[in-house]
């Protein structure tokens, strides 16, 4: 052991000093991904359990199923949803691509009934947290290219919190 | 006895007998895709994108999406990762799923399954689904 010891004490030695940060870099980097690899939140949440087994539901198909229903709006043109899990409470957030800036507040709000009404319906969830809604464009603007931005208002809709970005006419009249 | 095999006890083991019936576990995961693809609402099996690449590599295409491994008592214990139709009760359908799946292996193997476990991976409309490639249908 103490031999062992001593021959990487020599290798340290003969190392040049912008190697032994390099290794240090890395060797903190390999800890600080294994960390947020720990860290990470589950990605399945059980849905329910029985005699006859378990039923787990993956973070991309609660994903997927809320935003078929956002898409299933006729005033939804796109949408983009990220699904926290924290604990067993289900987070949603939504990114929106409305057909034109009417009916924002309605549409939103029963977007909102909407989901919650699927979740606790489809999949027995009664765990269900905050679903926030931001509109980010309207037209033919892609979801995906427009960035939040940090002037969005935030009015409360029943229980959850809905916010709005404010039309974006320049990106609208680049397409 | 291979990890892959199950025993199916046909009887004690005495003089005369005709021997053992082993059940590969990859015949045990064909059985359950072949049920769970006719269950209403179910669209595909499969797992994730890592686990169909390694599936695809190591060529054991029939196992994607399902895990077959028994307990101490030596019963079946099945996971199954689907791809699921938007509009249908998920819940309900993987509860039919379990019991399909359960029934149509216990009847074909004639061992006990101890617990189906369903992974909803996926919602997807139906039409959408057929554009997908890297999702397969079990047939």
């Amino acid at each position: 052991m103490s031999e062992l010891f001593e021959q990487a004490n020599e290798l340290l030695d003969q190392l040049p000093p912008f190697a032994i940060i390099g290794i240090f870099a890395v060797f903190v980097l390999v800890l600080l991904g294994l960390g947020s690899m720990l860290k990470r939140p589950p990605s399945r949440l059980t849905a329910f359990s029985s005699d006859t087994g378990s039923v787990l539901v993956s973070r991309k198909a609660l994903q997927d199923l809320i935003r078929q229903a956002c898409l299933r709006d006729e005033w939804v043109q796109a949408a983009r949803t990220v699904v926290k899990i924290s604990g067993s409470k289900i987070n949603t957030s939504i990114d929106l691509r409305l057909t034109s800036p009417t009916n924002l507040k309605e549409t939103s709000e029963r977007l909102q009934s909407r989901i919650s009404e699927l979740l606790q319906k489809s999949l027995n969830f009664d765990q269900i947290g905050k679903i926030e809604i931001m509109i980010t464009s309207f037209g033919k603007t892609d979801v995906d290219e427009i960035p939040a931005t940090p002037d969005s208002s935030t009015i409360q809709a029943k229980d959850a919190t809905l916010s709005t970005a404010p039309r974006n006419e320049d990106s609208e009249h680049e397409n | 006895m291979n990890s892959q095999e199950s025993t199916i006890e046909t009887g004690e083991a005495q003089e005369g007998s005709l021997g053992q019936i082993k059940v590969n576990h990859t015949v045990v995961s064909t059985i359950v895709k072949m049920a769970a693809i006719k269950v209403p609402g179910v669209l595909a099996i499969g797992g994730n994108f890592v686990e169909n690449f390694i599936a695809q590599i190591s060529s054991k295409e029939s196992d994607k999406g399902v895990r077959v491994s028994e307990d101490e008592a030596g019963n079946y214990k099945i996971e199954i990762r689907v791809l699921m139709e938007y509009g249908t009760e998920l819940a309900k359908t993987a509860e039919t799923l379990q019991m399909i799946v359960a029934k149509q292996v216990s009847n074909m193997t004639g061992k006990p399954v101890a617990s189906v476990d369903v992974v909803i991976e996926g919602v997807k409309m139906a039409d959408e689904k057929a554009s997908e490639p890297s999702e397969e249908a079990a047939e």
